[in-house]
């Protein structure tokens, strides 16, 4: 959807995303068009991308890519003693992708025939003339008797191998103070605080100082645009690529 | 996490195609917050108590200008601000958790200990400006929603 709508720029942004839930529910995806630019034609393009997943299936890279978010997601989760409690409450669909779905380790696939199939179901189900799409089965929803329940897949799991649980920490200002280590590395002020953290967390947070009053003075746009530019190329690395390492 | 630090920080390239589609995400935005009044209460507050002249980087842009100067705003100019100002002559470098302490401080003076800031850094300060009190509204028509932003310094 990126390449088909952003990247020719009949959208300035897109998303999708979908519910893991007993019975047949909605996958919802969209299309943020600028002012001035045609709702019809993002509109068509938006259509026909996802109806044509069929012919056009994710590569193996792409799924791999989406597989290997995923699994960092799940793990910088499950690092974060606050978000787990919060995640796990909220589905049994969470808790079955934080703990099956990495376990398992789906191994990569470009399943055409399921993309096939999708697209079908999809294609089936879109109201033509509605600007929200809504995929529900021709039939409606309807509950799905076949379906292995909450518990389906679970049964075989086994856990990963328990996370460094960390230190207990006096976060006291005095204590943290004692504790931080302060350097300088050319014009670097260091300031490191080695501890214990849960899974071997590392958190760095690095600021640039720059310019003054007058070297700045009509710079600011093109400052606000630099920023962001870093993380969509090097000359090493493309956005994309970026995006996969971090 | 070389990459994502060093690299990234020393070695952008800016990909023509990545700039129109960064502006366009900007323009999008802008657009989208025109009629908010959230936004534009905020705007507006943050432009009374911040009478700086237009240019000035504490200026505060109405979100008209902020449009015209992102359509205005080029390639080479986001370069040069790169080339001009991006450097690490005064930086802050804050490390906590799991790690080697003499390993991270051997790798910040081996990645940044060379990456000098091209233009001097003094910081820019807040000054105070006596602003006579005002009371003022922005109708937003197509929207049921208001929002009040009080405030006084």
């Amino acid at each position: 959807m990126h390449k088909a709508l952003v990247e020719t720029k009949k959208a300035s942004s897109v998303f999708g995303f979908d519910f893991q839930w007993h019975d047949p529910t909605l996958a919802i995806f969209g299309a943020e068009v600028r002012q001035g630019d045609s709702l019809e034609a993002a509109k068509d393009v938006l259509i026909s991308t996802i109806e044509g997943i069929g012919a056009n299936p994710p590569t193996k890279e792409e799924v791999e890519r989406a597989r290997a978010q995923l699994l960092k997601t799940i793990e910088l989760t499950l690092n974060n003693s606050d978000r787990v409690g919060l995640t796990l409450e909220l589905s049994s669909s969470a808790r079955r992708l934080a703990f099956v779905f990495p376990a398992s380790r789906p191994a990569p696939q470009s399943d055409a025939g399921r993309s096939d199939a999708g697209g079908r179901a999809l294609f089936q189900a879109r109201q033509p003339h509605a600007r929200a799409i809504h995929p529900h089965l021709a039939t409606g929803p309807r509950r799905d008797s076949s379906h292995p329940g909450f518990a389906g897949g679970a049964q075989d799991y086994k856990g990963d191998a328990t996370v460094a649980a960390g230190e207990a920490f006096d976060p006291s200002p005095a204590n943290i103070e004692a504790r931080t280590m302060r350097s300088e590395a050319g014009g670097i002020k260091l300031a490191l605080l080695p501890k214990k953290t849960r899974g071997g967390k590392v958190v760095a947070q690095m600021a640039l100082r720059y310019g003054d009053e007058k070297s700045l003075m009509n710079r600011t746009m093109a400052a606000r645009l630099a920023g962001p530019m870093l993380m969509r190329g090097t000359a090493k690395h493309s956005r994309q690529q970026i995006q996969d390492e971090t | 996490m070389r990459l994502a630090i060093a690299e990234v920080l020393r070695e952008a390239s800016f990909p023509a195609n990545e700039f129109d589609l960064l502006k366009q995400e900007e323009l999008a935005n802008a657009e989208q917050q025109k009629s908010e009044p959230t936004q534009i209460a905020f705007t507006e507050f943050g432009r009374r108590l911040s009478p700086y002249p237009k240019g000035d980087v504490r200026y505060i842009s109405t979100n008209e200008e902020t449009v015209a100067d992102l359509n205005a705003a080029t390639l080479d100019q986001a370069k040069q601000f790169y080339r001009d100002f991006y450097g690490s002559s005064n930086a802050q470098l804050s490390v906590i958790g799991d790690f080697d302490e003499k390993e991270v401080a051997g790798l910040a003076s081996e990645l940044f200990g060379n990456w000098k800031s091209p233009k001097a850094f003094v910081r820019v300060p807040s000054i105070y400006t006596d602003v006579a009190a005002t009371n003022q509204s922005f109708p937003t028509p197509d929207k049921a929603n208001a929002f009040l932003s009080p405030g006084s310094i």
